[in-house]
């Protein structure tokens, strides 16, 4: 009994099959939908950069409580800026993310069969190594350990 | 102001927290996740599958409505 409820709670290979599942390659294989997420991304750092209001974090504008990617924008704006020091501040996994985002926009961008072989090897990297995966639980965890250890400074960060 | 950026924010987790439960079942917990984190990426979903759910497309209207409205009210809230 107790050895099937063990076995349901840690399920590994279905756990394995869930990390080493391609997450992005599915996500960008409808060019518009690439292109929808690179615009919008533009635009909503761009006007991050400049200080104006743009797309606000649902989650930390109705609760208070910031979401897992609360703070990536004004740390990646941070860090077009040249300000690593704040971009850190704000959110440590920002250079992580943005190197995703430059690779969803350059896939997103290429020509027809280019992006075909890209979103192969992209989809064969996920299959591999769960990169996707493991930066998604990674930024959890980051998010968890913020709002436990420094669950003050991490809500006023973000809501100023 | 507040009050009514307030009324916004809410319907907007509402609209949120909406396509997330469908979203979950259907593309899997990381995708989830990734929902939660990048919200536009649950807006796109949204608008991607409007036809396919009961009451999605609806909801997608509302939260589009609701993003608008947030930014020309952050807007008026700043200038003022």
């Amino acid at each position: 009994m107790s050895q099937k409820l063990h076995h349901s709670f840690f399920d590994w290979p279905k756990l394995q099959n869930a990390i080493f599942t391609p997450i992005l390659a599915p996500v960008l294989e409808t060019r518009s939908v690439g292109i929808a997420m690179a615009a919008a991304a533009c635009v909503h750092t761009g006007l991050v950069m400049v200080g104006l209001p743009s797309w606000e974090c649902p989650m930390l504008a109705a609760t208070g409580i910031p979401c897992p990617g609360c703070g990536l924008s004004r740390a990646i704006s941070a860090l077009f800026l040249g300000d690593i020091k704040t971009s850190l501040k704000f959110h440590a996994l920002a250079p992580f993310f943005l190197i995703g985002l430059l690779v969803m926009g350059i896939i997103t961008f290429l020509p027809d069969q280019w992006r075909r072989g890209a979103l192969l090897y992209l989809e064969k990297t996920e299959r591999q190594t769960g990169v996707v995966a493991i930066f998604l639980i990674t930024l959890v965890g980051y998010w968890l350990a913020r709002l436990i250890i420094l669950r003050s400074v991490f809500i006023n960060l973000m809501l100023g | 102001m507040a009050a009514l950026l307030a009324i916004v924010g809410l319907v907007n987790l509402g609209c949120l927290i909406f396509v997330l439960i469908k979203l979950f079942p259907a593309e899997g917990a990381l995708k989830g996740i990734l929902g939660i984190i990048c919200a536009l990426y649950t807006f796109i979903w949204g608008w991607q599958h409007a036809n396919e759910y009961e009451n999605m497309r609806n909801v997608m209207i509302v939260w589009s409505v609701c993003v608008v409205l947030s930014i020309v009210l952050q807007t008026v809230a700043g200038t003022a």
